[in-house]
């Protein structure tokens, strides 16, 4: 499932109901990524309404289809954040541990890279945009090639 | 047409009204019709990893449009 919201959201309590009554399932892997503080101010991402809930439950879809999971789950936040709040959890539910963890990594490499957001980070110093770095491409083409 | 920008275009973009000829054809022809109509958004159009999307699906420069369809121009991208 593939949730974009304005509002906090609660890890843990998405991550309790998202295990909820399944019974075949040997493993529950997740991340969720933090607004990191220092020179950081807020965090601001921009969406695109209908287009960004598509593109995030392909990158689910593929995930599902290639680590064999019972189901994957992310919730991403857009509008303003403030530093210690969650922006996105990333879930994946398997039989086994090992398709579980990856998927979780598979889905922050592509999130980062293909997931219509654009994010703009605000310090003291102003606000600039923040774009995917090569190691963020690389770690997402580094998929491809297994 | 409704004609959008994300990211970094968007704040070039804003506030501009843009009425491209009509005898433009594909999204790239669009693109560079806008990308000539002033400098710094011309810059912004050509960086790396710019993407299109056609009617909210990544298209190729090459695919025709038509006048009622949606062209987003998305600096790259950067969930997570």
């Amino acid at each position: 499932m593939a949730r974009v919201q304005a509002e906090p959201f609660d890890p843990n309590a998405e991550l309790a109901a998202f295990a909820r009554g399944r019974e075949n399932v040997g493993a529950l892997a997740s991340f969720v990524g933090l607004v990191r503080g220092g020179d950081t101010q807020a965090l601001h991402l921009d969406h695109y309404p209908g287009f960004t809930e598509r593109e995030i439950a392909r990158i689910e879809e593929a995930a599902v289809d290639r680590f064999g999971l019972m189901d994957a789950l992310v919730i991403h936040r857009h509008g303003t954040m403030r530093p210690g709040e969650p922006i996105v959890l990333a879930a994946a539910l398997a039989a086994h541990r090992k398709p579980a963890l990856l998927a979780v990594d598979f889905l922050m490499d592509y999130l980062k890279t293909d997931a219509p957001f654009w994010k703009r980070e605000t310090s003291a110093a102003g606000s600039t945009w923040i774009e995917p770095t090569d190691a963020d491409r690389a770690a997402r083409q580094a998929w491809e090639k297994d | 047409m409704n004609i959008l920008f994300f990211g970094r275009l968007k704040d070039i973009a804003r506030g501009r009204t843009f009425a491209p000829p009509v005898h433009l054809r594909t999204l790239g022809e669009l693109r560079d019709w806008l990308a000539a109509s002033d400098d710094l958004l011309g810059d912004a159009l050509r960086a790396k990893g710019v993407k299109i999307a056609l009617n909210q699906e990544i298209a190729d420069p090459s695919r025709a449009y038509s006048p009622s369809d949606e062209i987003a121009f998305m600096s790259p991208l950067s969930g997570g």
